[in-house]
């Protein structure tokens, strides 16, 4: 296990290598920089200042090590967008905003979802499940935004915030705030989950140890906790682990639309603005909690299901 | 001294764009005791971008200049449409118009200190210095030793500003520059304490609660990426004038939600909305439940003929006259961008030439040739460039992106040069903003649409655009009598002159060379609760005034 651990580790240093590589270049090779972004020219003189303060008269490849150097000692640099301020204290600053709304949505999208699916599969062509399959279909079919400014309309205003978001005690104070861009946010993933759980609870009916458990006499309760729960859910980890990393790091669009200072609505503006700092920034703490959740899942997955090893043993 | 450098660029035009309007005024009658006792003085306001950042020697962006206008008190203040006496009590110019010398007030920062001129002198000072990297330094190079440093040629010490004393600051300029006054409210020469800069380090600007304050309002909290709340300074020297207690400044970056806001009251002012919605609140307007405000951005949208064309053929001023006659404004406006006045002119209304608006007293030049046939110039135009008359004349439209409204303009240029000049025109687009904004000044186009907000509150700030050679000539225009008449007029304290100057060197660009062809000055809509009363907005001040505000019994 540990060696497993050690070498998945390895993998994660090198993925996160390839992933500042790639972007840093990339990057370099839009058109714009973060200096020249109006539509006014600068002066020369005021654009050489610009440049010398960010390096960015330096060729890129020097550019290129300089980065990667401080990075590695975690300092992510100053945002050339908000002087003054550093990468990391933008992360650290936006981030329990996005974190809280995300983790808020994926409870929400994961418990809904997954009842919703075993309803549906258990009364399998009853109005229950055509509703199921219907809330589904929309779900996937309305886009977040539409479907935040309906709930801002019918509900916002007198009974919950338009907008808004605590500001103290982020975790915990002004739950009505989050209310509306959590519904919005979790909607597709309570049809996506649902539309899965159900198919996956499906396939499961039909195996013999199903049979046989009814044979034996359990409960209906007792079957669906141990039997058909534990063998269906397998695929739904599958699809949770990219999802906790997207939803958590922030979505543009529900952030922006319930004025959330969250990390998603950062950053889509640090790329239009082409602030370099930041795209990295935010990019590199993207990737990382995608690679790490990812890691967490393939173990989680021996946890769930046995038949999975991950010592790497034959089956 | 280069005009080019009087021409100073901000780093956006969303900066000119949204901050500088010309203002009409909200009423501005004193609050009687009755009205405003019971009710609680907030404001509720929106902002669509965070302010970049507290340092008012680093920023350029609409958001943060609003909020550092409303916090601090600089020289002078916009009111009525008119620069008044604000840090400074009173000032006066040398004969030679090099000199300017302020005598300021006795006032105070939060901290209880005097403001002194020498806090004015740090700032000036410290908006050079290249390490600090001012995106409007300039904007300054007017002042004596400024650009010498902000490039690294020259020391700190011999920029032409001092303290005479505790309390008198003075300017020494490189030439006479008749709206120098106007660079005077700009935010990067609010005063700065050196002390609190040097504490807070390469941090200061990030923390409201690190600054010191010296205007009506002081930075409560701001939480970034969601509100910034001011609350009234107590300590400001004329804290007598200000009722408001709070003003919330939330950032909403969607329209359709500001607009939600609007009509559920919990927002008071919204701003720079698009027609519907203004057809929309005419009801309410009428009711009285709601006032407006509507003036001009200083800001022009024109079409650039690439003077230089390769293809020779907007390299002939007949030709050029041609294609800006063959446009229907008038059917622009009404139809296609649906706000927005028809120009005619350059210059758009709002700005001062010294006292007087500009607008006002020079007739817009498109208007006295508009009655000549397109078709007719075009061909006595091609006769001169010695094209062949029979052959389809074909020229290459390059828009900024392939969005929807973009395409509509696109196609409505498209037609109308068509239709008008039986021509026939190729719609090219750029990938990005960028790469149009290149191309434009590199010349690699034929017509495209651009445009220009002020920098400041003078024709100058338009007019230096069209010398030969300036960076942002993106018409690529070159004309000796016009270059002169510009320069003269930029040096020229006598404002029936300089008015004089500027009328036939706009007469030169717009029709006789005809370099661009003028399309329309922007109009900003405002819009706040009947309940606000005071509100102002200016041009070049704060995207709105907050001052002199009160809330009347809701």
């Amino acid at each position: 296990m540990a060696q497993y651990i050690l070498k998945r580790v390895g993998y994660l240093i090198l993925t996160m290598w390839v992933i500042v590589t790639a972007t840093f270049f990339l990057m370099n090779t839009l058109p714009g920089d973060p200096i020249q972004t109006g539509t006014k020219l600068l002066p020369p003189a005021v654009e050489a200042n610009l440049k010398e303060k960010w390096g960015l008269n330096k060729p890129v490849v020097e550019r290129y090590f300089i980065y990667l150097k401080n990075v590695a000692q975690g300092n992510l640099g100053e945002s050339m967008k908000s002087p003054g301020l550093t990468a990391n204290q933008i992360i650290k600053e936006k981030f329990p905003a996005s974190a809280r709304l995300g983790l808020q949505a994926i409870c929400l999208g994961v418990v809904v979802g997954l009842i919703f699916g075993i309803i549906a599969a258990f009364r399998r062509n009853t109005w229950v499940d055509y509703s199921v399959i219907f809330i589904a279909l929309v779900g996937v079919s309305v886009p977040s935004f539409v479907l935040a400014a309906l709930l801002q309309k019918a509900l916002g205003g007198k009974i919950l915030p338009i907008i808004g978001w605590p500001s103290e005690n982020i975790w915990t104070s002004g739950f009505k705030y989050t209310i509306l861009p959590t519904l919005a946010a979790s909607f597709g993933s309570i049809a996506t989950y649902s539309r899965f759980m159900r198919t996956s609870v499906l396939d499961v009916l039909n195996n013999d140890y199903i049979q046989t458990a009814k044979a034996k006499g359990l409960s209906k309760w007792a079957i669906i906790r141990k039997h058909i729960l534990r063998n269906s859910i397998t695929p739904i980890i599958t699809m949770i682990a990219p999802q906790i990393a997207g939803i958590v790091t922030g979505s543009f669009i529900i952030e922006r639309i319930f004025c959330i200072p969250g990390l998603g609505m950062y950053y889509v503006e640090s790329i239009n603005g082409r602030d370099f700092t930041m795209i990295m920034a935010t990019t590199i703490f993207f990737s990382f909690f995608f690679v790490i959740s990812i890691v967490l899942m393939d173990i989680l997955y021996g946890v769930v299901d046995p038949r999975v090893r991950i010592t790497g043993e034959k089956r | 001294m280069g005009k080019k450098k009087l021409l100073a660029m901000t780093i956006t035009t969303v900066l000119t764009m949204t901050s500088i309007l010309t203002g009409c005024k909200g009423s501005n009658t004193t609050p009687t005791n009755s009205s405003t006792n019971n009710t609680p003085q907030v404001i509720n306001v929106a902002t669509t971008q965070d302010p970049a950042t507290l340092d008012t020697s680093k920023l350029a962006d609409s958001a943060s200049n609003t909020v550092a206008q409303e916090t601090q008190e600089g020289l002078v203040r916009l009111e009525n449409k008119k620069l008044v006496a604000a840090g400074a009590e009173k000032w006066e110019t040398s004969a030679d118009g090099l000199t300017w010398t302020f005598h300021l007030r006795d006032y105070s920062w939060t901290d209880g200190k005097k403001v002194t001129a020498q806090d004015y002198v740090y700032a000036t000072k410290r908006l050079f210095e290249p390490s600090i990297a001012c995106p409007n330094a300039g904007i300054f190079y007017v002042i004596k030793g400024g650009e010498a440093y902000n490039t690294n040629k020259g020391k700190a010490e011999d920029i032409g500003v001092k303290a005479v004393d505790e309390k008198t600051l003075q300017f020494t300029l490189n030439a006479p520059t008749p709206y120098f006054l106007q660079l005077m409210n700009f935010v990067n020469l609010l005063p700065l304490r050196q002390d609190i800069v040097e504490k807070a380090g390469e941090s200061y600007g990030t923390d409201p609660k690190a600054l010191v304050y010296s205007g009506p309002f002081v930075v409560d909290q701001w939480v970034k990426g969601s509100k910034v709340i001011l609350k009234k300074n107590e300590k400001y020297w004329d804290a007598k004038s200000v009722k408001l207690e709070t003003a919330n400044i939330n950032l909403i970056p969607e329209e359709a939600t500001r607009q939600q806001m609007f009509d559920g009251k919990s927002l008071d002012l919204i701003q720079n909305v698009k027609q519907e919605y203004s057809a929309k609140l005419k009801d309410k307007i009428d009711k009285g439940e709601v006032t407006s405000i509507i003036g001009y951005y200083p800001s022009v949208g024109y079409i650039a003929f690439n003077n230089n064309d390769p293809n020779k053929i907007f390299t002939n001023a007949k030709v050029r006259l041609a294609f800006s006659l063959a446009l229907d404004r008038e059917g622009y406006v009404k139809n296609i961008t649906k706000k927005d006045q028809a120009a005619y002119g350059l210059v758009p209304y709002g700005l001062n030439n010294g006292d007087k608006i500009f607008r006002e007293a020079a007739s817009e030049p498109l208007k006295e040739v508009k009655g000549q046939d397109p078709k007719e110039l075009l061909k006595q135009g091609l006769q001169e460039l010695g094209l062949d008359q029979s052959k389809q004349i074909e020229i290459t439209f390059l828009q900024r992106n392939a969005n929807a409204d973009t395409r509509v303009v696109g196609e409505f240029y498209q037609s109308q040069w068509e239709k008008n000049l039986g021509v026939k025109v190729k719609i090219d687009t750029a990938s990005d903003g960028a790469t149009f904004n290149k191309m434009i000044m590199k010349g690699t186009y034929q017509v495209a649409q651009t445009g220009w907000g002020a920098d400041y509150n003078d024709p100058m700030t338009f007019m230096g655009l069209f010398i030969t050679g300036d960076g942002n000539n993106s018409a690529f225009f070159s004309d000796s009598q016009y270059d002169e008449l510009v320069k003269k007029a930029s040096v020229e304290s006598d404002m029936t002159k300089r008015l004089d100057m500027f009328k036939q060197a706009e007469k030169i660009l717009i029709a006789d060379k005809a370099a661009i062809a003028p399309l329309t000055f922007n109009v900003a809509s405002n819009y706040m609760q009947s309940y606000v009363k005071g509100l102002d907005i200016e041009a070049g001040g704060p995207s709105y005034e907050l001052k002199r505000v009160y809330i009347e019994k809701k």
